[in-house]
């Protein structure tokens, strides 16, 4: 895969994600970041907190219906990485 | 649903990969059609990973992202996106893919086990039969 870093190929693809989860880290993760919010997810748009869903697929469909596809980004709680491949690993993001 | 529905995906590629026709909608806009990409089944991946070209067509903004390390080395961002996955005339499944720049030259989609487990994936003699189980 390339390591061509997506934002630079065509930063529209990413939406709100950045942005928001500047503000998520600084502002909201800290009150969210407990064992029992494992797997659940923090829907925000524009830089606001919108509400704490079951699962990031839950936070994804209400933010669709609600703000429209790029309006609104989800952060998961205490994501643990994936191991993608043998050579490859996925991190979480926030 | 009959058995020749997945003839696309019985020939492997050059280097003997299990490439064919994959069709992509998002998952939470019904409406949208899906659309037809090339794939390829890795059953050595356990999600599945769509290029940004995907994201364009449709029309769709990753939700989130993740970074992806490679070898120990430095990490790369990547989107994340809700889609749905379909080969051939087969059933259009729910998953959670990560985006990235590009996979591999004329191949915009990877098909991970996310998906291939709910199928029966057969492997012989460098050909590949996908049915539904």
């Amino acid at each position: 895969m390339s390591d061509q870093h997506l934002a630079e190929l065509d930063p529209a693809l990413f939406g709100q994600v950045f942005r928001n989860s500047e503000v998520y880290v600084a502002e909201y993760k800290h009150r969210f970041d407990l064992e029992e919010n494992r797997g659940k997810a923090v829907l925000m748009s524009d830089g606001q907190f919108i509400g704490l869903y079951d699962s990031d697929y839950e936070a994804c469909k209400y933010g669709t219906e609600r703000f429209g596809i790029g309006g609104f980004s989800s952060h998961i709680i205490r994501e643990e990485p994936i191991q993608l491949t043998p050579f490859v690993t996925l991190y979480p993001a926030d | 649903m009959p058995p020749d529905a997945w003839a696309d995906l019985e020939q492997a590629g050059e280097e003997n990969r299990p490439i064919g026709q994959a069709l992509i909608a998002p998952t939470f806009l019904s409406q949208a059609p899906p659309q037809r990409f090339t794939a390829v089944i890795d059953t050595g991946a356990v999600h599945s990973v769509i290029s940004g070209i995907v994201l364009q067509r449709l029309r769709l903004s990753a939700s989130a992202f993740r970074e992806f390390g490679v070898l120990g080395g430095h990490k790369v961002k990547a989107g994340r996106v809700w889609i749905r996955i379909g080969i051939s005339d087969g059933p259009l499944l729910e998953v959670q893919a990560s985006v990235v720049p590009h996979i591999a030259p004329g191949i915009d989609v990877l098909i991970g086990m996310d998906y291939s487990s709910n199928l029966r994936l057969t492997v012989w003699d460098g050909n590949f039969r996908v049915s539904p189980q």
